[in-house]
């Protein structure tokens, strides 16, 4: 709509009077088939993760437990195939088993491909805005890139190559171009003289303990770290927007209960409820990540509330109360939109919260330890420290400048979006 | 003002009150970790699991209905009877108690050292805005913030540990108990104290920049400023003062639950046998009485920590009015 | 004739940001004497506030900067007093073998007296007490304004609602005031607070004392800020737009207070304001400001009587009910980070001739006839002052008519609508 008017400004002549808004209404024709498109990919998400779920998820199992008498019995559900183990994709070459936490993943990346790029793409002026905005902070731009390429590499790689795995003759390598004294116990593979060992590019990043290729360790916990921060972050978005905005928007007893819970839920201190949590429940990635994304989201929908309680306060939201609009329709077009910079700016913020929180309970060994994280390497690299600089080390930069990256984002995105900031 | 402190008590006890029902409802639908080992243990042992479970359940009392259990749970909490850990053969509160002062003597050094130099440079960065020294600080801050505390420790007890041999690497609970004022055990302190305060300076740095930043251009500092006031007393009389009444809040709220969270992880990385230890090992080794316990005590610091935190904050600031809430 | 209390000589404060330097005053000279109510008038942003705080340098330096004028403070108690305290500071002009000149003529830069470190200036002695002399408060250290910060020279701001500190009683505030510039103890200071706000009109002094600013209204927290200014019977009270975020009943008020205090004390008071009704009811003489730079000063009437600067003419036919429509100035404010050539108010002007664009602002003409003095080249040789001294208005519509509007948005990209009223603009 921004776009049409300055269209016609830009021809000059033409007053708002003039504007046919029916003409306007028309060239923004390609919605319709935009929303199509994007309601087709959820609809096909939806089939794919629900044949996953029949075939070769939890119902699954429940099915070949209870119904068939046992897991080897073969049973077929809607015409599919029930085999639990089973990869969900398999082309020969390219194997990839959908996990729990893919699915949520690809949810959370669909999300944000049609809630944030999408709009902003179509919105290039907008978009132009605030990219000069965001360019005069040079750390928050160079954060930007850093975490593209964390997150590309991240995501891409792992469908690749295949989770590393201990090889005894590759124990403690060191980094390429570093050496190491042989006396420490490592194998070697490049000898430079008796006692001193140099790093290959075999294993840029050297080997722990058992082997296992830090590089590919590392490339792992880049997607764990990204499944957590952002998959949580999305969860504790929806539902803090939902209970925020509907705290402020009906008030009264139901704003007092929903806002007398988030006080109880921010009195736990965090850390120790996803402590007892996953202690009492068995660990998994999964698990984790529904804790923090279920229990995570009591700061964002105070922020919420108190930013839609001052919108409700304006005459726009007036004038649509008024002109007879739903209270959902109030709450989703004109509180949501009005308070989302706000929630992007909280929620960026939370993000390394999350990921700083997975690697410490990773590291303390309440994680999956099957799924290589950032924290588990860097609990494996602890009883080397002396030896083997690398394995604690190495793991934990990417940990530190993850967290960094977002912090300064955020920080660069509250001046750009928060005008109440200096 | 004695009605609004009362019902905020009374309030501190219903959250209480809630925190242990939700989590013995949690305990109620989780499977119980320990009976699987039971079973296991009973079964290789040639015994009968079943048998096992059942003299499992007589003496945790888990046969009784579930009424029953629940009251009895809530009355142990409230009478200080919070159960017995099976790994220490001692009551939960006595082991709790037995470790309460090794988390204590580096964790009180840290609040101080924090609070003092964190609210000191932020106070400091919002009164020389701009310059230098504020982009500096305001920069070290976010590397503060940033850096996960574990390996931060873990870094420092390899380079000035393992490298340098300035510090020793492993914490030894004989210095601590016979010399506890020692310079031996300021040496195996310092690089925890190190680790806990950078988180805790940074925050407070910011937060304090961020509050006083507010007051240092308030119209009343110009009023302070044209009375002739100097300096030093505009800064502790006019700015310090209101900038207070927000800080209160993350001193207690926020600074507390993070020190919390990081004492653990401090006392796992440095082998400190303080609580965040003891609650570790209760993790590893399924000892659930006394996880609940060592998780309830930062969860009851914390529920007292608001509640005196929401008094101070009517008592700092005038303007709020007792009817609230 | 006596010399002024407080001159303001060629003063230009700057603030650096990241968008350029501001030059919020940009050269201005003020005169306040003994007992006079000096008005400063101006539209929000034409420095008239700037120029208030850079007196006693209360504003914000950094980003605030006074890199050329002077600002004499000629109390000669206080000259005697700062010169015991800073005898190495003290510059003698009969003494000390230096180019300056005493007076009160504007002296450039360069002939100021005495150097960067000297900020008492002694012009005369008779024997070896100081009989005549000035403190420089743009040289003068912070530790030598404290003293006459609320000691000699008060100030009173335009909010009442932000100028007091919300977590002191009233009370603690005034007495911290009293302390500042007197040994009273506890007691002796708590007494004077009392008859201090009972001075103002608080009812049940006493009483009050003990509350907090947001225990009152906004009127009487201006009242409470009033008390505090007088603490030490200031020879001069610097009021910066003190009753712009008040009622207008309780406006009046305050007026009132404010003229009644000033026969009682003899004060001097050099009043901000945008108000021109406010003018007329309290001023001796008045300073027009626009953009940093003064257009117009002179005695009240004068000026009111014949504005001389087509500036001034407007800024009164803006005032309703002086005969004739309403009148809105075409054009906002020019850039104060690049300000256009010539004078200030040349690209609004409709009289402007091409030498008003050429230059720098036009030097004070003396106006024949009047107490008033004026900068506007018209009143210059080879110009004809009479031109200027016609309607605004009607001078605006007739060049907009032949000139297509050349008033609105000739200069500085005045191209937006906004005008300016009389009893708008200040927040």
């Amino acid at each position: 709509m921004m776009a049409a008017d300055t269209d016609n400004t830009r021809r000059g002549s033409s007053r708002f009077e003039d504007i046919d808004w029916n003409e306007v209404e028309q060239r923004s024709g390609s919605r319709p088939l935009l929303t199509t498109i994007k309601l087709g990919s959820f609809a096909l998400f939806g089939l794919l993760a629900l044949y996953d779920a029949i075939r070769n998820g939890p119902f699954a199992e429940w099915l070949l437990e209870y119904i068939s008498g046992g897991p080897q019995a073969e049973y077929t559900v809607l015409g599919i195939e029930v085999a639990t183990g089973a990869p969900t994709f398999d082309f020969g070459s390219f194997v990839w088993d959908v996990t729990g936490v893919d699915w949520l993943f690809v949810a959370t990346l669909m999300v944000m491909f049609w809630y944030a790029v999408v709009p902003l793409a179509r919105n290039p002026r907008m978009t132009r805005y605030y990219w000069r905005q965001f360019r005069k902070n040079r750390a928050a731009v160079i954060s930007m890139v850093y975490l593209v390429v964390i997150f590309l590499v991240g995501t891409i790689v792992p469908l690749f190559i295949s989770v590393p795995t201990s090889n005894f003759q590759a124990q403690l390598l060191p980094p390429v171009f570093t050496t190491v004294s042989t006396a420490a116990g490592g194998d070697c593979l490049v000898q430079v003289t008796d006692s001193v060992c140099r790093g290959t590019m075999a294993h840029p990043l050297g080997t722990t303990r058992d082997g296992r290729d830090i590089l590919k360790l590392v490339i792992f916990g880049m997607r764990v770290s990204m499944q957590i921060g952002l998959i949580a972050t999305l969860m504790n978005i929806v539902i803090a927007t939902a209970i925020g905005a509907s705290a402020a928007y009906m008030g009264g007893w139901v704003d007092e209960l929903l806002m007398r819970y988030v006080d109880i839920q921010l009195t736990f201190p965090q850390f120790f409820l996803f402590l007892l949590l996953s202690y009492l429940f068995e660990p998994s990635l999964f698990l984790l990540i529904m804790i923090f994304g279920l229990f995570g989201w009591g700061g964002i929908s105070r922020i919420v509330r108190s930013e839609a309680l001052q919108r409700t306060e304006e005459e726009y939201f007036k004038a649509a109360q008024s002109a007879g609009a739903s209270p959902l329709y109030v709450v989703r077009r004109h509180v949501v939109p009005n308070v989302s910079n706000s929630i992007i700016t909280a929620a960026t913020l939370a993000i390394p919260g999350l990921i700083l929180a997975e690697a410490a309970f990773a590291f303390l060994g309440l994680s999956d330890p099957t799924i290589p994280s950032w924290g588990t390497t860097i609990s494996a690299g602890r009883n080397y420290l002396g030896t083997a600089w690398w394995v604690a080390t190495i793991p934990g930069l990417f940990l530190f400048f993850t967290i960094l990256a977002f912090n300064f984002i955020g920080d660069a995105l509250r001046d750009a979006l928060d005008p109440r900031q200096e | 003002m004695r009605w609004y402190v009362i019902r905020r008590v009374a309030w501190a006890a219903v959250v209480a009150f809630v925190i242990l029902t939700i989590t013995f409802l949690f305990l109620e639908i989780t499977p119980d970790q320990q009976v699987a080992q039971l079973q296991f243990q009973a079964a290789q042992s040639g015994g009968d699991p079943e048998a096992a479970l059942d003299a499992y359940e007589q003496r945790r009392g888990l046969n009784q209905p579930l009424w029953d259990r629940y009251t009895e749970y809530v009355t142990n909490y409230v009478q200080g009877n919070w159960g017995w850990s099976d790994t220490r053969s001692e009551p939960v509160l006595d082991a709790i108690v037995a470790s309460l002062p090794y988390s204590i003597m580096y964790s009180a050094p840290s609040i101080v050292i924090s609070t003092v130099v964190g609210m000191g440079i932020g106070l400091y960065s919002a009164l020389n805005q701009y310059t230098k020294t504020d982009y500096a600080a305001t920069f070290v801050a976010f590397f503060g913030i940033s850096i996960p505390n574990f390996w931060f420790g873990i870094m420092l007890l390899l380079i000035f540990g393992e490298t340098l041999g300035w510090f020793p690497i492993i914490f030894q609970t004989s210095i601590a108990d016979t010399q506890t004022f020692s310079l031996a055990n300021l040496r195996q302190l310092f690089l925890p104290i190190v680790v806990l305060s950078t988180g805790a300076i940074a925050g407070n740095m910011r937060y304090a920049r961020a509050e006083a930043l507010e007051y240092v251009r308030a119209e009343f500092v110009k009023t302070a400023r044209a009375k002739g006031a100097t300096g030093w007393r505009m800064l502790s009389r006019h700015i310090l003062r209101p900038t207070l009444v927000p800080l209160s809040t993350l001193l207690v709220g926020d600074l507390l639950g993070l020190l919390l969270a990081s004492s653990l992880l401090v006392e796992v990385v440095f082998g400190i046998p303080g609580v965040g230890r003891l609650s570790y090992d209760a993790i590893i080794n399924q000892d659930t009485d006394l996880v609940l316990g060592t998780v309830f005590i930062p969860v009851f610091i914390s529920v007292v920590g608001n509640l005196l935190q929401d008094i101070a904050y009517t008592v700092l600031d005038p303007r709020i009015s007792y009817g609230d809430r | 004739m006596s010399d002024p209390l407080i001159s303001v000589k060629n003063l230009h404060t700057q603030f650096h940001t990241d968008d350029g330097t501001v030059r919020a005053v940009d050269g201005i000279d003020v005169d306040v004497s003994r007992g006079e109510t000096v008005c400063i008038v101006g539209e929000s942003g034409s420095g008239k506030t700037v120029t208030s705080e850079s007196i006693t340098k209360i504003l914000q330096m950094p980003p605030g900067d006074i890199p050329i004028g002077e600002v004499q403070f000629r109390d000669v108690e206080s000259v005697r007093e700062l010169a015991d305290q800073f005898p190495k500071r003290v510059f003698d002009v009969h003494e000390d073998d230096a180019p300056g000149t005493a007076g009160t003529d504007v002296p450039p830069e360069e002939d100021r007296p005495g150097d960067e470190k000297h900020f008492v200036i002694v012009e005369e002695r008779s024997g070896d007490r100081i009989s005549r002399g000035y403190i420089d408060m743009v040289r003068a250290p912070d530790n030598a304004l404290r003293k006459i910060r609320g000691g000699d020279i008060a100030h009173i701001f335009q909010n009442p609602q932000s100028a007091l500190n919300p977590v002191y009683t009233v009370g603690w505030q005034i007495v911290e005031a009293v302390q500042l510039h007197s040994d009273d103890d506890d007691e002796a200071a708590r007494e004077r607070a009392i008859d201090l706000l009972d001075r103002v009109g608080i009812p049940d002094a006493a009483a009050r004392f003990d509350d907090y600013p947001h225990e009152f209204s906004g009127g009487m927290k201006q009242r409470v800020i009033i008390a505090m200014a007088l603490a030490s019977n200031p020879d001069v009270l610097i009021a910066d737009e003190p009753t712009t975020a008040l009622d207008v009943t309780i406006q009046a008020q305050i007026l009132d207070l404010l003229a009644e205090i000033q026969e009682d004390l003899g004060m001097a008071i050099l009043f901000i304001t945008h108000d021109l009704g406010v003018v007329a009811e309290i001023a001796d003489r008045v300073v027009v400001m626009y953009a940093g730079k003064v257009m117009e000063s002179g005695e009240v009437f004068d000026l009111f009587e014949s504005p001389a600067h087509p500036y001034t003419r407007a800024l009164l036919e803006c005032l309703p009910g002086r005969g004739g429509d309403m009148v809105s100035i075409g054009g906002s404010l020019p850039s104060v980070t690049n300000p256009p050539d010539g004078c200030r108010f040349a690209p609004r002007c409709p009289h402007a001739v091409d030498d008003c664009f050429t230059g720098d602002q036009p030097p004070m003409y003396s106006v024949e006839g009047a107490d008033q003095e004026v900068s506007c080249v018209f009143y210059g040789d080879g110009y004809d002052e009479s031109v200027v001294q016609t309607e605004f208005a009607a001078a605006q519509n007739r060049t907009a008519r032949t000139d297509g509007g050349r008033t609105t948005g000739r200069r500085a990209g005045t191209d937006t609508d906004e005008s300016v009223r009389s009893d708008g603009g200040d927040r």
